[in-house]
């Protein structure tokens, strides 16, 4: 699995947790603007992917989680990374977006058409397969395959992020990676694609 | 040794790689979250809990003791079923209903 990332650190030398520290003494926004600085593309890319390209609702999605950390940052525990402690505020409420939206609609016909990121066009044929190959997930194993791969959190942190056993991420990641490997069959090793990926 | 390597992990992790090369520009995002915090300080979950359950607890004795000490919760309980509001009856609701309040906003503190 992907290794856990570093605490950020500024060039002042200030990591997260110094930063938070100055927020739980002084209420410090401008220690909390240099969180958000530091986070915000991360978080933006990740909720682009979790929401499939939609580039209004995660910014609202983002800016949302950003302002629900500051209120709860005295809840924060030290038992994460500040980051990960984002993404578990940035998937909730994401999952609450879900059921508002599902509320509404009832079925996702009626959900808006996203704005997308990039065009099928502008992908390669790699990425559009893949995709293509994510879209055959269930909800929880996309979810898995998002925090472990692209939020690069170890089983443990996306088990933390998710709310969910360890067990069930792990078993999430199984059954993902088997669907996707039945889908991407033309990529495995011994294929005359050029695509294939053996050592 | 010749080890072969799932291609799917190595798909997953070469996208996701790809992905996190990129840099999202703040384009005024961190201006527009700080404008939108809260303003004033923030009170901690302990205490946004202790203060609402304490006057209730106070509500609780005051009323305990103005409506019959003892027999407040029986009296209460009894003229709720038989549809009888009483003062016993409605502080009773108010009580629990406050509770109740206390408790969502605690269970929806992260």
């Amino acid at each position: 699995m992907p290794s856990a990332r570093r605490n950020a650190v500024d060039s002042a030398g200030f990591g997260d947790n110094d930063l938070i520290g100055r927020i739980l003494l002084r209420d410090d926004r401008n220690a909390f603007a240099e969180l958000v600085r530091r986070h915000q593309s991360q978080l933006r890319a990740s909720l682009r992917k979790m929401t499939g390209g939609n580039i209004e609702l995660s910014d609202d999605i983002a800016q949302e989680t950003f302002i629900l950390a500051w209120r709860n940052i005295r809840s924060f525990r030290y038992e994460a990374k500040f980051s990960t402690w984002l993404y578990r505020i940035a998937f909730n409420a994401w999952q609450s977006e879900v059921r508002k939206k599902h509320e509404l609609a009832m079925d996702d016909e009626n959900l808006p058409e996203p704005e997308t990121v990039s065009s099928e066009s502008e992908r390669t044929g790699i990425q559009r397969d893949l995709a293509r190959a994510m879209d055959g997930l269930t909800d929880g194993e996309r979810n898995a395959i998002l925090q472990c791969y692209y939020n690069d959190l170890s089983h443990e942190e996306a088990a933390y992020v998710l709310g969910l056993p360890l067990g069930t991420v792990k078993t999430n990641i199984l059954k993902a990676k088997e669907k996707m490997r039945a889908k991407l069959g033309a990529y495995a090793p011994g294929r005359d694609t050029g695509q294939g990926v053996a050592a | 040794m010749n080890i072969i390597k799932d291609p799917v992990d190595e798909l997953l992790k070469a996208d996701a790689t790809s992905y996190r090369d990129q840099h999202i520009d703040d384009a005024g995002f961190t201006l527009r979250v700080i404008d939108d915090l809260p303003a004033g300080s923030r009170i901690s979950p302990a205490i946004r809990f202790a203060v609402p359950f304490g006057f209730t607890l106070m509500a609780a004795i005051v009323v305990a003791l103005f409506a019959g000490g003892d027999n407040f919760m029986v009296d209460a309980v009894m003229d709720i079923a038989t549809s009888n509001m009483s003062k016993s009856a409605f502080a009773f609701v108010a009580i629990v209903g406050i509770m109740m309040v206390v408790s969502v906003v605690a269970a929806n503190d992260y």
